[in-house]
């Protein structure tokens, strides 16, 4: 068919299509363009511009109106009066003398006489002076162009002349000698020539030099009051100068107009916009994805996070904006209606806020333009000082530019005019209003919170550095609210961002931002050993609280037993904390020991095991066992048996092992300490005993459980007890125990029982225990001991006085790894002659201490098993042996109470307990022994028979990041939702409670202090928010749940278990709340994955002394009885407030003077411009009175008393300072007076680090010292009690600190407990030595002094006797050399033997007042502390009853000091010769011993040698220091 | 969970109500179209009708925006249907079972189906319950992913162009019935390039362009898993137009589904042209006069290629695992695979003898041969198949096939068939017997 011109389809259809599609078309373009123009990120840079710019703008005016104008004309005023002035005549003439020109200088005279007229009005003298100043400079600029005249000549010239030379050097090289001659000459000319212009440039040079240095002089004054008026707008000035930047980045001109804003129109933003997206990232900071490779992390939070790293206005760590909170204030209202002001013009005003308040109105807010913001305060205005009610952290008085006005009084503000309705027209006159305001941005405009920590340039974690997701986690790269993955912090907020930006929860990004509540989790990816994150002096707030209190409790509850937290993977690399059980090797040597052959061992060998019990890291010893034993299992005739070859496993090396001891305390001989019924009545539920007590409960968890399986639980649990009491008391093992000396006095038990209780409150004891007779004390170390004598009052019990004797006398006989130490109770010998053994009385106080407590009715029969427990037993035994055997000879073995013997043959393990006959008790211990394998008793405890057992639970170095998926959430969610979803005291409404289920419950008591209202508002909260995670199947979720009810996850689960042992076991802890979230943080923060090397916290050599010593410290509770640190205290104070601190500075050693550097004298002067106050940083402790009270004052200066309740912002407190301080420039001292601060000053009070016992008994040891002595001061009470450490490093020698942490000794007879002998490491004694060194700065491990150094004191000597020697005989000291004299002084009786024993020597008199052994100083001090200890004790230690024996007064001749007739010189002199035979005192007492005498020449040698040994023997006699121990 | 579920019910409600709405504005445009253009008002009536339920339903869909998504629940399908779907029909025998059913109702129904009205009907009504089941959470799930929002539109697609060509070929197999020729002989003209053609091409190239535009403003795509070689996604899917062979990995050895039964299917389509013998349907739409390429197209094509996609994209979920429309996806969910071979069929069920094995340390050829022995009787049947069927076929059933395409064609053509055959018949064998393999030679990957 031919072609035709018709179409096939109507055209004008088409066309109508066509038109339609490429409409189509075009919107999805301009969709598409729109889509790009206004995406998120977009919106907030342009919003946080605008912020910018009008917070600037505001902060500007503010600033202006702030600088004082009144100043600022004074100043101008006498710029003015200077420039009348006329220059000093002295000046000028020196001047002079720099012009040359005589025309010039007869000018300038003329000049100057009129200049200097007088009777002429000031701004003619003005205009005089600046003419003469003005050809004054142009004598100078003259002198400049003579000079530089002459310097371009000089060039010329010089130029010539190395033309010559170049030449004469051509015409050697071509040997023309003619010419050589020639030019020789032309070079000599040339040179004289520059020579001659030369000194002249440099008579021109000088000339215009003094001219210049002249006129600067003249100007001098002038230039030093222009330069404090530009000063006084500094702060305005950088504010226009950061504007002018803000505004450069849009504004290309001055007019308002698009500028570079045409770069951010639509499409055109697509080239070069000044809205950009910022990318972070750092070389070698990489995120994994997946398992295939790790790419750099690139961060763009910060492309809407703009002002994060922002830091407020004159501060390197605030913020500058504010997270948003709010502020509560009161206004103080006008006393009547202020009347309208009417203007020159006749204008009448209405009162206006600004009028009135001082305070003006944004037209609009800055992030909703409905916000009712402050734009402008006025300074001294009443909203100026509108008085703080709430608020947080850093709030002050007085209302901000910024702040957004919510309420006025209970009226909620909606709108400027609102406001002004309030304030104004309806305002009560004469009263005050409360004003709420919100100050600060929401996210994402606000400042991070702690730019001191994180992102700020000075902060350890740089944003250029760092970026944000290692910390946070989130998609970083994402730059959509929905994509980052943010993490909701509760249901609310979740479902409000669901709202506002489209949250979702993305399962696909692995790594979710942490929530709020979890941020400090990711800490432990770097700070692998945790107790670097606590409280330092970098910080002013600890940088993760949470954090550590998870540490502190999973140490304290020893999670780690059955939880693994493995912080190495191989041996050197680090992944994260480490938290592991150390090596098992004292309970293997123990475990040996009980070999019923050990007896057949040689002494060698048996002391090995016995060495390896108490000192497990000698490894040298447990080598020598272990290969012992090796050889004894493979030879033919082996000594010990299988009991002792099973611990070859547990001897062996480890590659890197766990540090940790277990939490619980020995059950290896149990059964020398508790009967049965205690036992049976503990495990069942530690809590009836003791309600403070770790120990978790595994029993009675039945609430998830339904009909039989909780008959079940019901059933078996009582056997499983049962079968516990029968196997740890049945293979507890025999113990050495230790009897009380004979010869005490006679006393009875009541009388044992009350010097029991007063040596329980002051040996020590409550540094670590609490007692209801001490409520004062909270410790938590060791166990509450309020009635410890219950658990020794059931019948069955072994015998108890003899076992807490030895305990308390020696608690490593029944633990070797105990933490309890040695106290060293010794007889106490009074001087009445009576004598008595503090350990028993100790033992009969505890057994005292009982109350009503009894164990649960009818514990005792359940420990017979009657029919229905005997089928029990059988039902259980199945279970545990269907596991190992047939059914069918399980089932034949509970017949014929055998194991068949074809069993028999191949059984190994716990089965071998029922060899032979099975009786019953055959058949508890069995189970018994399979009941403690399965709920991990070991983990805690050590227990004989599970030496190389491994932790039950699921390792967590990387629990963080484990996979949901793997998490069994099993039915929780129905379990939480229908069940029994609100368990605990949280329970809301849900569910029927007159039908609560059967079993323990989770601890959810409010902590002390807590309100109840507020605990259960928190709680349910806390319900909530995990609940939701629970349902989301994360991570977090379900560690909650499991903390709180471990087992609940066998919900509906347990009926389809195959065995009644397949049933969850982990115990409950004890708990609330707060605890678990803590515990969860630091769980979920276990994710080992440490970054590159780089910014993984490296400390330095002194930091990692520091925090290995803090964990020894942590270990032993040192803090417990020592103060380590005094509080510090920052205040703020006003011009003057502190006077000079008094005493003549003339008075003082020039040593002992402080010293502080330029730098910090300058910082401590600088001025906080807002509120002019001045900063101080005070370290010391409050003052404590007579009575060893802290000294408080109310308003009126009187004592506060104990039961008033005073306002805290009114008391006035007393300060004694410990360590020098700087206030207003002004240093003060230690030991003077003590300062008193308002606490209005006080800005921030840290407390002190430990010495809780000290702060508890100062006043208890003050009345029982006035027992004995009624004069005795609480002032010096710190020197009866454990020493505070502060400054410990500087104080006493390494070796000697080492030496006696681990064997100490009395060093004062006086005080009231002696330094107890802990179970110590050398490995630990090391760490704390070099923890005080590094923290004090001191020189560690070995330090020269030349105080020791032979040579030296024999020059001294030999200057000294050359001096005496001089002297009249009769003004000669006695004594031969230097030291002999020194000598003198200490046995003066009015010095040093007034108090101090010196070797043989005892002074005699009262306990208390006696002092250290002075011929062993040189061991234990550091020489330079000795000195200044000697100079003037009270400046190291304020408290101190050692007195200034060697005074220092620069007025008097040989500057004071004692009596020349005791030692010849100056006072410094004097010390210096006392340090020197102190710290010498062996080499001295030495050379006083004639050994030679004593050697008769036909003697034997070896009597000689003797005698020097028991000489130098002599000298180490352990006896006694200097004061304070 | 409640939170949840009343969280995702405010987020589909706005577009649940929109969509009523549409559809509601769809069939008053279908009414006024009939009313006014056609003339027909009953029609108009029942479009009417149509439009007014779907009116009523947009303002429940929308509940959500405005605070009370429970009362969406109203219009979604009843959780009793919802069960029933779930518990009774979800499963791999239910789904083909019906599949095949539904597609032997509508070939039969083909005139009924076919009408316009029945069409517009069924589409109304699929829409609506894809509508209303968007209000389940699981369903909706699977469905809006982002990934799996075009294959529902190509459902829709494909169902449209399936109805299309029946549509036309019922007309034309009427009027062959009448003597008349074909609908498409009589557009038998010649056209213009311009503007027929290149028009027509630049209109669909900017519309698709656009469509494609809007299309990735809308959905972005997707953030997925991160790949990781220790974990593999659960479940782990092909893409989409691969979910048919995916879902033969059910029925048979990798080998077989993923090299062999592929190639075929290629092998096979471009055969058809060689095999065709019949000279009648060209250039138009016919069932009647090509019933069997027809039947065997539909079989190959909708059932054995369509369905299965459809069920490996919306009805497989964890472990592979058939999941209802409304059933959780949930990981945990366990179906038994207990499945034994034909041999052990033989011998040990049968015979009550072991399996025949070559003894240890034999060598190549024994154990050939032992496994021979072993795998005989799933050798004799598949040899059976695929030799004794086809000449068998070919004096019975194919007896006019064979005598029009002579012996070499046929042979082809019986062996595609047969192997296309096998899939069904396995899945039969799998349901019925538990028969994982026919011929199971697991020392060679050799299964089948």
């Amino acid at each position: 068919m031919p072609a035709t011109e018709k179409t096939w389809r109507d055209q004008k259809l088409v066309h109508v299509v066509f038109g339609c599609t490429g409409l189509l078309m075009l919107i999805a373009t301009v969709w598409m363009f729109a889509a790009d123009h206004s995406r998120e990120w977009k919106d907030y840079q342009r919003k946080m511009r605008s912020v910018d710019v009008r917070m600037t703008e505001w902060r500007m005016a503010d600033e202006k109106a702030r600088i004082s104008q009144a100043e600022k004309t004074d100043l101008e005023t006498k710029v003015l009066a200077a420039e009348a002035e006329a220059p000093p005549e002295a000046l000028f003439s020196a001047f002079l003398t720099g012009v040359e020109d005589e025309g010039e200088k007869k000018r300038l005279n003329e000049l100057y006489q009129t200049a200097a007229k007088t009777d002429l009005p000031p701004d003619v003298r003005r205009e005089h002076r600046a003419e003469l100043i003005r050809v004054m400079g142009v004598a100078v600029k003259r002198a400049e162009f003579d000079e530089d005249d002459l310097l371009s000549q000089r060039k010329f010239q010089s130029a010539d002349y190395d033309e010559r030379r170049a030449q004469y050097d051509l015409a050697v090289r071509d040997g023309l000698q003619d010419r050589m001659q020639e030019l020789d000459k032309q070079v000599v000319a040339e040179r004289e020539a520059r020579d001659a212009l030369n000194l002249k440039y440099e008579a021109a040079k000088a000339r215009r030099v003094q001219l210049q240095n002249s006129l600067s002089a003249i100007n001098k004054t002038i230039t030093k009051l222009n330069e404090d008026i530009v000063a006084k707008d500094d702060e305005f000035n950088r504010l226009a100068t950061s504007l002018d930047e803000r505004q450069a980045t849009y504004f290309t001109s001055s007019v308002p107009f698009l500028g570079k804003k045409w770069l951010e129109l639509p499409v055109l933003d697509a080239f070069n916009s000044p809205l950009k997206i910022d990318n972070l990232w750092t070389e070698n900071l990489s995120i994994s994805n997946g398992s295939f490779g790790t790419v750099t992390r690139f961060d763009r939070c910060t492309t809407c996070h703009k002002s994060i790293d922002k830091t407020a206005p004159g501060s390197a760590v605030d913020p500058l904006y504010p997270h948003e909170y709010e502020v509560v204030f009161e206004l103080i209202l006008p006393e009547s209606a202020p009347q309208s002001v009417v203007d020159e013009e006749g204008n009448s005003e209405k009162p206006s806020l600004l009028s009135v308040y001082g305070i003006e109105l944004a037209s609009e807010g800055l992030i909703s333009a409905s916000d009712v913001t402050i734009r402008r305060v006025d300074p001294n205005s009443l909203a100026a000082f509108a008085r703080l009610v709430s608020g947080q952290g850093e709030s002050q008085d007085g209302l901000m530019v910024g702040d957004v006005i919510t309420y006025v009084n209970q009226d909620k503000v909606l709108s400027s005019d609102q406001a002004k309705r309030y304030l104004l027209d309806n305002a009560r006159w004469g009263t005050t209003a409360q004003i709420r305001v919100q100050r600060g941005l929401p996210h994402p405009y606000s400042s991070h919170p702690r730019l001191d920590l994180f992102v700020g340039s000075l902060s350890p974690h740089k944003l250029s550095v760092f970026g944000c997701s290692i910390c946070h986690e989130g998609q970083g790269s994402a730059t959509e609210f929905k994509w980052v993955s943010h993490s909701p912090n509760s249901p609310g907020q979740q479902k409000d961002w669901a709202r506002e930006y489209g949250w979702f929860n993305n399962h696909h990004w692995i790594y979710p931002m942490y929530p709020d509540r979890f941020s400090e989790s990711s800490c432990l990816k770097c700070h692998h050993e945790v107790v670097e994150l606590a409280l330092t002096d970098r910080f002013e707030e600890p940088p993760a609280p949470k954090l550590m209190k998870g540490y502190n409790l999973i140490l304290d509850y020893g999670c780690y037993g059955c939880h693994e937290i493995n912080g190495y993977n191989g041996p050197d690399k680090r992944i994260g904390p480490d938290m592991r059980l150390e090596p098992n090797y004292f309970a293997a040597a123990a475990q040996v020991k009980s070999d019923p052959n050990f007896k057949d061992l040689d002494k060698d060998q048996k002391s090995w095991v016995d060495q390896l019990i108490y000192h497990p890291t000698r490894n040298h010893v447990r080598h020598e066992l272990l290969s012992f034993l090796q050889n004894d299992f493979l030879s033919k005739e082996p000594v010990l048996t299988s009991v002792a070859h099973d611990q070859i496993v547990v001897l062996e090396d480890v590659e890197t092992p766990g540090t940790l001891r277990k939490t619980g305390p020995s059950l290896r001989h149990i059964a020398e300490k508790v009967g049965s019924e205690w036992l049976y009545d503990w495990i069942k539920d530690p809590t009836s005993f003791r309600p403070s007590t770790k120990m978790p409960r595994f029993f009675g968890q039945w609430r998830h459980l339904d009909g039989q399986e909780k008959e079940l639980s019901k059933r078996y649990e009582p056997i499983e007890i049962l079968g516990l009491v029968t196997y740890l008391l049945d293979e507890s093992q025999p113990q050495t125990f230790l009897s009380a000396p004979s010869g005490m006095t006679e006393s009875t038990a009541e009388e044992q029982v009350s010097r029991g209780r007063v040596l329980f409150e002051t040996r020590g004891c409550l540094a670590c225990h609490q007692h209801d007779d001490f409520p004062y004390a909270t410790a938590s170390q060791g166990p509450e001991l309020s009635n410890i004598g219950n658990k020794f009052d059931l019948p069955g019990t072994p015998d108890a006085e003899r076992w807490m004797y030895t305990w308390l006398k020696n608690p490593n006989l029944y633990h070797p790894r105990t933490k309890m130490p040695d106290l060293y109770l010794e007889v106490i010998e009074r001087p009445d002659g009576t004598k008595t053994d503090p350990a028993s009385d100790i033992a009969m106080f505890l057994l005292d201490s009982k109350n009503d407590w009894a164990p649960e009715a009818g514990t005792a029969d359940r420990l017979k098993l009657d029919e229905e427990g005997l089928k029990n037993l059988d039902g259980l035994l199945f279970e545990h042996l269907k596991a190992k055997m047939a059914v069918r000879d399980v089932e034949e073995t509970i017949k014929n109470n055998k194991i068949p013997a074809h069993v028999m043959e191949n059984i190994t393990g716990a089965e071998l307990l029922l060899s032979g006959e099975i009786d019953t008790n055959k058949k508890l211990e069995y189970i018994g022994y399979r009941t403690i394998s399965k709920y991990g008793c070991y983990a805690c405890h050590d227990i004989p028979g599970f030496e190389d057992a491994k932790p039950i639970g699921a390792a967590l170095a990387d629990w963080g990041r484990k996979d949901p998926s793997k998490l069994a959430f099993e039915h929780i969610a129905e379990y939480l939702h229908h069940a029994h979803g609100h368990g605990g005291h949280g329970g809301d409404d849900h569910g029927d409670h007159s039908h609560e289920p059967e079993g323990i419950q989770t601890v959810d008591e409010p902590e002390e202090g807590e309100d109840l209202a507020e605990h259960k508002r928190q709680l349910a909260f806390d319900v909530e928010f995990y609940s939701e995670k629970v349902n989301d199947h994360d991570r977090a979720g379900f560690i909650w749940q499991k903390l709180r009810e471990p087992r609940s996850y066998d919900y509906a689960k347990a009926r389809n278990k195959d065995s009644f042992n397949d049933r969850l076991r982990m115990p409950m802890f004890p708990f609330n709340y707060k605890d678990r979230e803590a515990v969860i943080t630091f769980v979920l923060g276990l994710v080992s994955e440490p970054p590159s090397p780089e910014f993984v916290f490296q400390p330095s050599a002194e930091r990692e002394a520091i925090i290995s010593g803090t964990k020894v410290l942590e270990k032993f509770n040192c803090k417990g009885c020592h103060i380590m640190e005094p509080e510090q205290w920052s205040i703020e104070f006003a011009e003057g407030h502190f006077g000079p601190q008094g005493g003549n500075p003339n008075e003082a050693f020039p040593f002992m003077r402080p010293n502080f550097t330029t730098e910090e004298v300058e910082e401590s002067l600088e001025i906080d411009k807002q509120r002019s106050l001045f900063h101080g940083h005070l370290v010391g402790m409050p003052t404590i009175d007579r009575d060893g009270v802290q000294v408080v004052y109310d308003e009126e200066g009187d004592p506060v008393e104990e039961d008033y309740e005073y306002d805290p912002q009114t008391l006035l407190y007393s300060f004694d300072l410990w360590a020098p301080a700087l206030l207003e420039g002004e240093a003060y001292q230690v030991g003077l007076n003590p300062l008193e601060i308002p606490a209005s000053m006080i800005t921030n009070q840290r407390e002190a680090l430990g010495g809780d016992l000290t702060k508890w008994l100062l006043p208890r040891v003050v009345e029982l010292a006035r027992e004995t002595d009624p004069q005795a001061d609480g002032k010096q009470a710190y020197g009866w009690l454990p020493p505070p450490l502060n400054g410990e490093g500087q104080k006493v020698q390494s070796d000697w600190l080492h030496e006696f942490l681990l064997e100490p000794y009395t060093i004062r007879p006086a005080t009231f407990m002696r330094m107890p002998k802990f179970n110590m490491s050398p490995k630990d004694a090391t760490d704390l030595v070099s923890y005080f060194a590094s923290r004090d700065n001191a020189v560690y491990p070995y330090e020269y002094t030349e105080w020791t150094e032979q040579n030296r004191l024999n020059r001294d000597n030999a200057h000294y006797e050359a001096i005496v020697a001089e002297l009249p005989e009769a003004e000669r000291p006695p004594g031969d050399t230097r030291l002999e004299q020194a000598m003198n002084i200490i046995t003066s009786n009015d010095y040093c033997v007034k108090c101090h024993i010196v070797a043989d020597y005892d002074p005699g008199g009262s306990l208390l007042a006696k002092a250290p052994d002075l011929s062993t100083v040189n061991r234990r001090l550091r020489p330079n502390y000795l000195r200044h200890w000697i100079a003037k004790p009270t400046q190291l230690l304020p408290y101190t009853p050692m007195p200034i024996n060697i005074q220092f007064n620069a007025d008097l001749p040989h500057y004071g000091g004692v009596s020349q007739q005791l030692f010849h010189g100056t006072s410094i002199d004097q010390v210096d010769a006392v340090v020197d035979l102190l710290m010498n005192y062996s080499r001295y007492s030495n050379s006083r011993a004639n050994v030679a005498e004593l050697v008769k020449p036909a003697d034997t040698p070896e009597q000689g040698a003797a005698e020097t040994t028991e000489a130098a023997a002599n000298d180490t006699v352990p006896a006694t220091g200097s004061a304070g121990g | 969970m409640h939170g949840n579920e009343d969280q995702f019910l405010e987020g589909v409600s706005g577009f649940l109500g929109t969509y009523f709405l549409l559809l509601s504005i769809m069939n008053a445009i279908a009414a006024y179209y009939c009313w006014q253009r056609l003339k027909k008002n009953d029609l108009a009536g029942l479009w009417m009708g149509f439009a007014v339920l779907f009116l009523v339903m947009s303002p429940f869909g929308y509940a959500g925006v405005n605070g009370s998504p429970e009362t969406m629940k109203w219009i979604g399908v009843p959780s009793v249907i919802k069960d029933f779907v779930d518990l009774q029909l979800a499963n791999a025998v239910a789904y083909t079972l019906g599949t095949t059913l539904l597609l032997v109702v509508l070939y039969f129904g083909r005139r009924f189906f076919v009408k316009p009205v029945v069409a517009w009907i069924g589409l109304n009504l699929s829409l609506m319950v894809t509508g209303m089941s968007i209000i389940d959470m699981e369903f909706a799930a699977i469905v809006t992913k982002p990934d799996n929002v075009p294959i529902v539109a190509m459902v829709f697609l494909l169902g449209f162009f399936t109805w299309l060509a029946g549509y036309r070929a019922v007309q034309n197999d009427d009027r062959h019935e009448q003597g008349l020729e074909p609908l498409e002989a009589l557009d038998n003209e010649k056209v213009l390039v311009w503007p027929d053609l290149v028009y027509t091409e630049m209109i669909c190239m900017v519309a698709l362009t656009a469509i494609l535009i809007l299309w990735a403003i809308g959905l972005t795509a997707p953030l997925e898993e991160p790949a990781s070689s220790v974990k593999t996604p659960n479940p782990s899917k092909a893409p989409w137009y691969f979910l048919g062979l995916q879902e033969m990995l059910v029925y048979f050895d990798p080998w077989m589904a993923g090299v062999v039964l592929p190639s075929l299917v290629v092998v096979g389509l471009m055969a058809i042209p060689f095999l065709d013998y019949n000279k009648e349907g060209n250039g138009y739409y016919t069932i009647n006069q090509r019933k069997f390429a027809y039947i065997t197209f539909q079989l190959g094509f909708l059932e054995l290629w369509i369905t299965l996609i459809i069920l490996g994209t919306f009805l497989r979920g964890p472990n592979w695992n058939f999941f209802g429309p409304y059933e959780i996806w949930d990981p945990h969910k366990v179906e038994a695979l207990n499945s034994i071979s034909l041999s052990q069929y033989f011998w040990v069920k049968g015979l009550g003898v072991a399996l025949p094995s070559a003894p240890e340390g034999s060598d190549m050829l024994t154990q050939i041969g032992f496994i021979t022995y072993r795998e005989f009787p799933g050798i004799l049947i598949t040899l059976a198949y695929f030799i004794v069927l086809p000449p068998l076929m070919a004096v019975t059933v194919f007896k006019s096939f064979f005598v029009k395409m002579g012996f070499v064609r046929y042979m082809v053509m019986a062996n595609l068939l047969l192997f296309m055959a096998l899939l069904p018949l396995k899945m039969v064998l799998r349901w019925t017997l538990n028969l994982q393999y026919i011929i199971n030679v697991p020392e060679y990957f050799l299964n089948l």
